[in-house]
């Protein structure tokens, strides 16, 4: 703390930060974080000082706002799963993926339209993500992101439940890359953890096997 | 309890003791105590009450008295006022009368003694102001209808509001002469002295009154002198009823036309000694051509003056009111004058026109498309964004609310934060640097496209890979389609996108651990880029053989910071830098010297812009805000606070619209704004 109050530690990427500099300045207490977007500086801080640790990072500091702690993560959810959407870009074709499928049971039909589309995957994935980003920044129902309307939180659920379709088609149909993505970042991982602690979607929907409980479920079947 | 317990026993007494009076028996004697006891308690309940009562009469009465000692103050400053007026119109009128000569001792004349002369005169100013020697009797008595007003304004006496009204039906008769040219003013005074005379019965009346409102005040005149010490503080406090007695005076139009007489400069120190007292700005006095004014005519000099208002607010509506507009106007005309001259110190103001809210993190850069309303952002949600700003559609995720833009076309290349993109000069090509070490070369789609189009891999044709680390700024050199990236692996590094073996150069830093943060082409010397850095280095290189040019000299800094964004002029060999220790300073190309710098934020500018023809700089900073500078003068236009903090990170980014006028900020509130110039 001495040195902090001796040479102030500026918490900012200014040009000609390293890669492997960013975000590498001593993590601040939740209580010290005094701008308004603290929620988010607090998760991605709690992520970067360890990504594995999903139980961690889904704990909110003391008496904290529920409906702006479940925004702000599934905000962080959409930024990292561009990552994803990222590498599907990359193999993830029209072609061979016509359809956004996971399993057999369903296919999934994109909301980003006036009348739902059969995109394909890729399609799905970009317009999934760019529509979630449109609505996590809407002005209607999400104006602001320190008070967030009870009305609005309900909206948090169906964006959830779009998103992990593309968990679940890259772990059904690009699992190389899928793997290399979870090993990473850890994303379905807390990303399941987040829907099933917060009741955003339905167990039976959860059908990338990621949670240790999630895998004893498919060994038994 | 003894009371209570011998209550029953009382009852019981009663008629005992009307049987049995002349014996005392202890009960009867017990009784009587009591009964007495209860009747002194009543009493002094009584008492009490009466006591309160008192208490509140007193106090309303205190309360009253407290609000005629204020109002006796008010009017004792309301006369201090007035005499400091006639003191001036006594001594405008003297030069007039006299040439231009100083008046002999007035002005000296402390207010115990002007108040009595007022006094002196008020018998004699019916004759006073019929010859030329006596005009300065006749200023006393144009000040004592002025006192008159005054007094009625604060509702001293009905009976002068009745000889008002009828004065000023009289007056109404003689509005045309307010409208003289002012080549007539100084006859004017006598026409008026005579129509004067013609409602001198009505004076007379007004007179009685007055005399006993002045014997009234001559003995408050006493308390004033005591309360002297206060009085400064109290001018500004009474603002507001002064200001309406301003604004009576100014309609006045006896006023307006007797303050209409050519000044001196003695005026002037008047004039400055008046708004000493009002504490209000005193304009700087520019005594010239008053000739030449006064030839002019007076609606046109009207308006100038109504038009110069701003800039001297109360302090302009003062003079007006103690009639010394006529100097006053002579100022404020060369001043105005001054402002037509020179577009610069009434710059144009710009307002928010949209906010684009679609990034989820941090906003890293920003640039408009070289013709068409279009804005891209890059952000460190590893998304680029393109934005039609002239997109009316109603979007349907935001049914019910007002328009909402949203991107037309997202781009994805970057795994993780993109940090700089630039556009090719036709708008058609976009490039961006990203954390990743990687450069992508994008074909721009259509500004009017369907955002929920299918996937076109071909928009992403190309990626530059060769970084090793973060690349913080992309250059376009718009002559050989090359383009140059500065990456934290502290190298500069020269492209040809669309070449085979597109990296044609590698240029290394000037020494170990300086990283290059920023780049850009010399607007006037294409084969040379400048290149900022960290640790308080600049330089400018010549892009063909990848040696230095010029090495620019910062002179002594402290605590060398990192030089955060470097731009080039666009018409002269000028270089400005941004840096972190939060100085804008100005290069020139040919010395390497500073030419200029100067502390331009709180915290650390991260970013800068210059429009188009190189007269304004656009400046963000970490505080905040954003600025808009003259370059020429280097003074500041205008600041708007743009974003919000995350961490110490706030406005990242500006930008000019090379051909609309359009600026846009972009900051780590994930928000990018876009502000239009005032007369649009």
């Amino acid at each position: 703390m001495t040195a902090v109050a001796e040479n102030r530690v500026v918490r900012r990427n200014g040009p000609g930060t390293k890669r492997a500099d960013w975000n590498s300045w001593p993590p601040l207490a939740f209580e010290e974080m005094d701008s308004a977007l603290n929620i988010q500086q607090f998760i991605q801080q709690t992520i970067k000082a360890n990504p594995a640790d999903v139980e961690t990072i889904l704990t909110p500091p003391l008496d904290q706002d529920e409906g702006v702690w479940k925004y702000e993560h599934l905000r962080q959810f959409c930024i990292e799963l561009n990552g994803l959407a990222l590498s599907l870009q990359r193999e993830c074709f029209p072609e061979s993926c016509q359809q956004m499928t996971a399993t057999e049971q369903w296919i999934f039909l994109c909301a980003a339209h006036k009348n739902p589309n059969e995109c394909p995957a890729i399609d799905y994935t970009r317009h999934t993500l760019d529509g979630a980003a449109t609505l996590l920044n809407s002005n209607k129902y999400f104006p602001s992101r320190v008070n967030i309307k009870e009305i609005s939180i309900s909206k948090l659920g169906s964006v959830a439940r779009r998103v992990y379709r593309i968990f679940s088609h890259a772990f059904f149909h690009h699992r190389k890359l899928f793997d290399e993505f979870e090993n990473e970042t850890h994303l379905c991982k807390r990303f399941t953890t987040y829907v099933s602690k917060y009741n955003l979607m339905q167990q039976e929907h959860l059908i990338v096997p990621i949670l240790p409980n999630q895998q004893q479920q498919q060994t038994a079947q | 309890m003894e009371d209570a317990s011998q209550l029953p026993n009382t009852q019981n007494d009663k008629t005992e003791e009307e049987t049995t009076r002349p014996q005392y028996t202890m009960s009867g004697i017990l009784h009587f105590i009591q009964h007495e006891w209860t009747k002194n308690e009543l009493d002094r309940t009584r008492w009490e009450a009466e006591r309160a009562e008192m208490q509140a009469r007193i106090a309303f009465l205190q309360g009253e008295r407290k609000g005629q000692e204020n109002l006796k103050q008010d009017l004792v400053r309301r006369i201090k006022m007035l005499e400091f007026c006639l003191k001036q119109e006594r001594a405008k009128n003297y030069r007039l009368t006299h040439n231009g000569e100083e008046p002999p001792s007035l002005e000296e004349s402390p207010n115990e003694n002007s108040a009595p002369n007022d006094n002196t005169h008020l018998s004699a100013d019916l004759d006073a102001y019929i010859n030329d020697a006596g005009e300065a009797g006749g200023s006393f008595r144009q000040g004592r209808l002025l006192l008159k007003r005054y007094l009625e304004e604060i509702g001293y006496s009905e009976h002068i509001m009745d000889v008002r009204s009828f004065r000023v039906k009289n007056l109404l008769g003689l509005l045309p002469q307010t409208d003289l040219p002012s080549s007539e003013r100084l006859n004017g005074r006598k026409e008026k002295s005579d129509s004067d005379s013609d409602d001198g019965h009505d004076d007379a009346a007004l007179d009685a009154d007055a005399s006993k409102a002045f014997e009234e005040f001559d003995f408050l005149n006493s308390v004033e002198a005591k309360e002297k010490g206060s009085d400064g503080d109290d001018w500004a406090g009474k603002g507001a009823s002064f200001e309406k007695l301003i604004k009576q005076y100014k309609e006045d139009p006896k006023v307006k036309r007797r303050s209409r007489t050519s000044t001196e400069e003695s005026d002037e120190k008047l004039n400055s000694d008046v708004h000493k007292n009002l504490e209000t700005d005193v304009p700087p006095g520019i005594r010239s051509a008053i000739e030449a004014s006064a030839k002019e005519d007076l609606p046109v000099r009207r308006q100038g003056r109504r038009s110069a208002n701003y800039a001297y607010g109360n302090g302009n509506e003062l003079d007006l009111a103690l009639g010394m507009q006529e100097n006053e106007n002579m100022d404020i005309k060369d001043e105005f004058k001054d402002d037509d001259d020179d577009p610069n110190v009434q710059p144009v103001k710009w307002n928010i026109k949209v906010t684009l809210r679609s990034h989820l993190d941090s906003i890293h850069a920003m640039q408009f498309h070289p013709v068409e309303p279009v804005l891209f952002t890059a952000s460190e949600d590893g998304l680029i964004k393109l934005w039609n700003l002239d997109q009316k559609k109603e979007d349907k995720h935001n049914s019910g609310g007002g328009t909402e833009l949203e991107p037309v076309y997202t781009f994805r290349g970057h795994k993780g934060p993109v940090l700089c993109l630039v556009l090719s000069p036709t708008g058609d090509h976009l490039y961006t640097g990203g954390q990743d070490g990687n450069i992508c070369c994008f074909n721009v789609p259509s500004s009017n496209g369907d955002p929920f189009d299918s996937y076109d891999p071909r928009v992403l044709s190309e990626t530059l890979s060769g970084h090793t680390d973060a690349i913080w700024s992309v250059a376009y050199h718009s002559s050989n389609s090359r383009l140059v990236s500065a990456s934290s692996d502290s190298t500069i590094r020269l492209w040809e996108p669309g070449n085979g073996e597109p990296l044609i150069r590698t240029i290394g830093a000037p020494r170990t651990g300086v990283i290059p943060t920023s780049v850009d082409f010399v607007s006037t010397e294409t084969s040379h880029l400048l290149a900022a850095y960290t640790h308080c280095y600049a330089q400018i290189i010549d892009i063909d053989t990848g040696s230095t040019v010029m090495v620019f000299d910062f002179g002594e800094v402290a605590g060398s910071p990192t030089m955060n964004k470097i731009v080039s002029h666009p018409t002269m060999p000028h270089t400005i830098i941004g840096g972190e220790d939060r100085t804008i300073r100005y290069f020139d190309n040919t010395t390497g010297k500073i030419t200029h710098e100067s502390v331009a934020h709180v915290e650390g500018v991260s970013s800068l812009a210059i429009d188009p023809n190189g007269l304004y700089l656009l400046s963000g900073s970490h505080d905040g805000s954003i600025r808009m500078w003259n370059i020429e003068k280097k003074t500041c236009l205008q600041e708007i606070s743009a974003h919000r903090k995350k961490n110490d990170a706030a406005v990242t980014s500006v930008a000019f619209h090379p051909s609309r006028s359009l600026i846009g900020s972009a900051g780590a509130d994930s928000l990018a704004k876009v502000y239009v110039s005032g007369n649009n």
